[in-house]
């Protein structure tokens, strides 16, 4: 796997490169909010709530007259920052208990194999209605369900990759030459399977947006005064009969972020590691 | 195969037993009082009594967990806190929403997924395959509930074409209720469905068999539609299997946007009244059914999968 | 499967189109006990269901008439007499309305193990003497005039079957099993609906409908979709869809304005550990942007309020409203060294109402100041049934509630005794209480409005409320139909008529 090539081929691949240009579009937008907001995202002005786009509030304003586009930047803080924190965490978790499993003992894998089908079995949107408020929501919360539901997924496919690896040739010469099991693991078989792992992380990016969206939605996520994609969603959908800018608001970034994340992951499947399937 | 079968079977079960575990687990550590957390501040003192003799509250936590895992095994998972019922009846009354709305979006996504992954690997690669390509990544990615909302607001409060709200009664009205929750649920899994058929379509039209069925001089069309088509449905079912699951979170989505009483929809009251007993049972029913539908998946598609060889994980 | 399958072939083979009404409740009703009421459809359900001597009637201002009563004498404020009309028979079976049943109905309210919720309207009751199977004389401890308008002939002064709540254990559940009038309760499916039918004992002028749903429907927004799929009737809605909706009305809709008594406020629980700093609940009051909240929440159609007496009623101030002063509450907060305090505020969360709005008004609002705010938004039945974490920790509460042409009937309930049920604020004031006995024992209305003014005033002054309005409301009902209901918009089911 060569990443020059990769690259070369990713930016040749319209999608990937409309993935890319709008992954990155976002990235700018959360982390620049501050300069690119035209308004304080928390500001109350009542006397102009609910409006329509105009050329003060290009994006109209919600119930209580804050200005939509202000929240849509800073809710795209909290959505990739949701995205990214839980995306890194479940990798490194995960990918140290399917590491465990692995190398460990046989009696720990089949343990450690077993708890991962059995954190898989929740659905995690429903998990999150029931969890959620019993733990009093927030984003704290948010970010422990969604990567405590991810862990498994990650570990598994760590795990199974580690197990493929150590049956290969090159494994089988470095233990002949002497060398411990985790040193080998560490040194050489990680390196091999980081790739694809990091690759189908990325392709998990946008299904962490969506499920923190939807969470929002339901009220049992991110938390007034903060404010995320699904919450503004969430009031569009109460005063849909008031104006639909809400929820347009609310849901283009979330399609344009899902999208272009998608795109890219996919691009980067294709370019660097074409035998990845996406997961069910 | 048959020891295949129970022994996956035995693992879902032991699966499924875990995952209830885990879930008493899980609210014990939450804040405050455990039969508050269980059962929420709407329980009357005697509800909650009785839930701390049933379940040895005072006693080690194993013995908890077994007296839980016992109450559930017998079907009890507590009291509806808002009709003062058992909470199996009320999840009972909603549940057929959910499965007829899980089942229609099932078979939307069979429906238009299966003849357009065909076509397209039919096609392969010409303007339709890749249209299709772009589509079904593009159908993926957008999130169920944008679907629901935007479906509502144009097809429901701009043209008027289908009801917004309810689930209808009598047949046909409750199909009509039924078409945007679950195009809302299922249109992403059209463009999931659609690949993968593509992609096993194009793997056995190379496949040995249909080169010797075409040498036998069957014509090509009939050849394409029945042996190929009949080779792609089976990682389908497989899929739908794990859909299932998924489907049943998306549809909550799609139950409160369009206030269908299912089990979304239930729960999502539920929250409001602080009624856990009730969003609890909820989320071991759904997860039952998740477990049930992998597990399903998993023995069909060993059954159907020719290179299958028992005792393989 | 089987009986789902049959269920919907049953369904098929009924034959459709008895006449119906369909009426949106905000909630489930939990109790139909005028012991206990307290949400909407409580309201709707005693309002319609059970018999008083004397209701208030349909229309657009508070005005009285002869309800169970052939005639009531009004002439000695602390002896009232009155007769029922002969031939009211409850439903199920209960036999006939008689003065038993009236004696029962309220002293039971007196019975400390009963536990009533309305205790305090009840305060100067001393007990009902049945003179004849139809008639009886209601004493009171002291003449008072308000124990009629206040108590009698609002939802309070509902009449029970004394056989049937004792046949029931005492009290009501959610299914009511004897009432008197043109419908009575067919069938209750929680979160589905609640079905009236015709009762065929009422021999007084029937209803014109055979069937009257109750459908719950927790926000104003599902209320406003169904009511143009024509899934709906009537719906009362907050006054802030009122413009959008009157401009544009739905199909087959009409659309009115109704201004309510029913007072609007912030509570602020003078024993809450945050809050027991004068200072602190004085700049709260200070802090809140109460134009602001008017905007969101009703679109301007409700005007600030002076206290808990609605404009034009009894005892209404004429004094300006509360002025924000945010340097005299940033002020007071420094001097109280409470900066970073957090307190929890609890509200009523229907999707479309405002009341999140108003809740998210007032975080910002007190974030100003240094105050942070958790929001705790429930649904209106779980906020009215005290539950465990309020009934020990009243912090700040946003809530409506019915009002009565005559305020005293809210303000008696602010008194040490009320504290654990509704006297959330936890006012203890002497003064207070001394002119709420003397309130309900003053006849002279100059006097009265006097009183009220001032029980006001103390309001006002403890810190513990910041009055916000008296709620508007968007009546929505069907053109095909001529919908009745009270000048707050509450319906009246009786006398609904189709055009």
């Amino acid at each position: 796997m060569s990443g020059t090539i990769g690259l070369r081929m990713l930016l040749r691949d319209p999608m990937g490169l409309f993935g890319l240009v709008l992954a990155t579009l976002l990235i700018l937008s959360a982390v620049f909010a501050p300069l690119l907001a035209s308004h304080d995202p928390a500001a109350i002005d009542v006397a102009a709530k609910l409006q329509p786009p105009s050329a003060a509030h290009w994006l109209g304003t919600d119930e209580i007259g804050r200005d939509t586009w202000s929240r849509v930047l800073y809710g795209g803080r909290v959505a990739l920052a949701v995205a990214l924190s839980a995306t890194v965490l479940s990798v490194f978790f995960g990918g140290l208990l399917g590491l465990i499993a692995a190398l460990g003992p046989r009696w720990l894998d089949h343990l450690l194999v077993l708890s991962f089908d059995t954190v898989r079995s929740y659905p995690v949107i429903i998990l999150a209605l029931a969890i959620g408020p019993i733990f009093g929501g927030g984003i704290v919360v948010l970010l422990g369900l969604l990567v405590a539901t991810s862990i498994p997924y990650y570990a598994r496919v760590m795990r199974s990759s580690v197990i493929a690896q150590a049956s290969a040739d090159y494994v089988e010469a470095l233990r002949a030459m002497g060398m411990g099991r985790i040193r080998i693991a560490l040194r050489h078989i990680l390196p091999n399977v980081i790739g694809p792992i990091l690759i189908l992380a990325s392709m998990d990016i946008p299904a962490f947006i969506m499920a923190e969206a939807g969470i929002s939605f339901l009220g049992v996520g991110v938390k007034a005064p903060a404010t995320s994609w699904g919450m503004i969603l969430d009031q569009g959908f109460r005063y849909i009969g008031h104006t639909p800018w809400l929820v347009i608001a609310g849901g283009l970034p979330l399609i344009l972020a899902t999208l272009g994340f998608t795109f890219l992951g996919e691009a980067l499947r294709d370019a660097f590691d074409p035998r990845l399937k996406r997961r069910g | 195969m048959l020891t295949f079968i129970l022994r996956r079977i035995a693992l879902g079960f032991l699966v499924l037993t875990l995952a209830t575990a885990l879930l008493y687990i899980l609210v014990q550590l939450a804040p405050g009082d455990p039969a508050s957390a269980m059962l929420g501040p709407r329980a009357s003192p005697k509800i909650k009594a009785e839930f701390r003799e049933k379940l040895g509250l005072d006693r080690p936590m194993p013995v908890q967990i077994v007296n839980y895992l016992i109450a559930v095994g017998q079907g009890d998972l507590g009291t509806d806190l808002k009709t003062k019922r058992p909470v199996v009846e009320t999840i009972a009354a909603h549940a057929p929403h959910t499965i007829a709305l899980v089942g229609a979006a099932l078979l939307l996504a069979a429906g238009l997924g299966i003849p357009l992954g065909a076509a397209a690997a039919v096609r392969r690669n010409g303007w339709f395959d890749r249209a299709l390509g772009v589509a079904s990544v593009s159908l993926i990615s957008i999130p169920p509930v944008v679907i629901a909302i935007y479906g509502m607001l144009f097809f429901s409060a701009h043209l008027g074409w289908l009801p917004a709200i309810g689930a209808g009664e009598g047949f046909w009205d409750n199909l009509r209720h039924l078409l945007l929750p679950a195009f809302a649920v299922g249109i992403g899994w059209v463009g999931y469905i659609a690949r993968l058929v593509r992609a096993s379509m194009i793997e056995v039209l190379g496949a040995n068999y249909i080169r010797n069925a075409r040498s036998f001089g069957l014509p090509s069309r009939m050849v394409t539609y029945r042996y190929a088509l009949r080779a792609a449905i089976a990682p389908t079912i497989a899929v739908l299997g794990v859909g299932v699951g998924y489907m049943l979170g998306t549809a909550a989505f799609a139950e409160i946007v369009f206030a269908r009483p299912g089990i979304g929809k239930m729960m999502y009251d539920a929250v409001t009244l602080r009624n856990y007993p009730l969003t609890l049972g909820a989320v071991l029913c759904a997860t039952a059914l998740m477990v049930a539908a992998t597990t399903v998946a998993d023995i069909l598609n060993a059954a159907l999968d020719p290179r299958f060889k028992d005792g393989r994980e | 499967m089987i009986a789902k399958l049959s269920a919907l072939v049953l369904c098929l083979a009924l034959p459709v189109h008895a006449e119906t009404l369909r009426i949106a409740i905000p909630s489930d009703p939990a109790y139909v006990d005028p012991a206990y009421f307290g949400s909407t459809s409580e309201f709707y359900l005693i309002d319609n269901l059970y018999p008083r001597l004397a209701k208030y009637a349909p229309g657009d201002a508070w005005k009285w008439e002869l309800d169970a009563a052939k005639s009531v004498d009004l002439s000695d404020p602390q002896n009232i007499k009155f007769e029922l009309k002969p031939g009211l028979i409850w439903s199920g079976g209960f036999g006939e309305l008689t003065a038993e049943d009236v004696k029962y109905s309220y002293e039971r309210h007196l019975n400390p193990d009963l536990g009533s919720g309305i205790i305090a309207e009840f305060k100067l009751l001393d007990n009902v003497e049945v003179t004849g199977k139809y008639t009886g004389i209601i004493h009171l401890k002291a003449p008072s005039a308000s124990f009629w308008t206040a108590t009698m002939v609002f939802t309070t002064g509902a009449i029970i079957s004394k056989a049937a709540a004792e046949a029931a254990g005492g009290y009501f559940e959610a299914v009511p099993t004897a009432t008197i009038g043109p419908y009575k309760m067919k069938s209750f499916e929680p979160g589905m609906k609640i079905v009236l039918d015709r009762d065929q004992g009422w021999t007084g002028t029937p209803g014109a409908f055979d069937e009257i749903e109750l459908i719950p429907i927790a926000d104003d927004n599902g209320a406003t979709i169904a009511f143009e799929a024509g899934e709906l009737d009537f719906t009362t809605l907050n006054a802030l869809d009122f413009d959008m909706l009157s401009t544009n009305p739905p199909k087959g809709g009409v659309v009115k304005l109704a201004q309510s008594v029913d007072p609007f406020w912030l509570g602020i629980t003078e024993t809450a550990p945050a809050l027991q700093d004068i200072r602190v609940r004085q700049a709260i009051q200070l802090a809140v942007d109460v134009p602001a909240i008017l905007s969101a929440k009703s679109n301007g159609k409700a005007v600030q309020a002076t206290g808990l007496a609605a404009p034009g009623t009894l005892g209404a101030r004429t004094t300006p409203p509360m002025a924000r002063d945010l340097e005299r509450a940033k002020a007071l907060i420094a001097e109280a060294g409470a900066e970073g305090t957090t307190v929890r505020l609890d509200f009523v969360s229907t999707a479309s109402d405002g009341s999140n709005a108003t809740a998210q008004i007032i975080q910002a609002n007190l974030a100003e100041i240094g105050l942070v705010v958790e929001l705790n938004g429930q649904d209106e039945g779980t906020f009215w049934s005290i539950d465990s974490i309020r009934g020990t920790d009243p912090q700040l509460h946003l809530k409506s509630w019915f009002g009565n042409p005559d305020a005293l009937y809210i303000m008696q309930y602010f008194t040490r005794e009320q504290i654990k049920s509704w006297n959330w604020e936890a006012l203890q004031n002497d003064e207070y209480e001394a002119l709420v006995d003397q309130a309900r024992t003053t006849i002279d209305e100059g006097a009265r409005s006097n009183i009220y003014q001032r029980m006001q005033e103390i309001m006002e002054a403890s810190g513990d409320f910041l009055f916000i309005s008296h709620e508007a409301y968007t009546v929505l009902s069907r053109d095909t139909m001529e919908a009745a209901y009270l000048p707050d918009g509450r319906p009246v089911f009786a006398v609904f008529r189709l055009k």
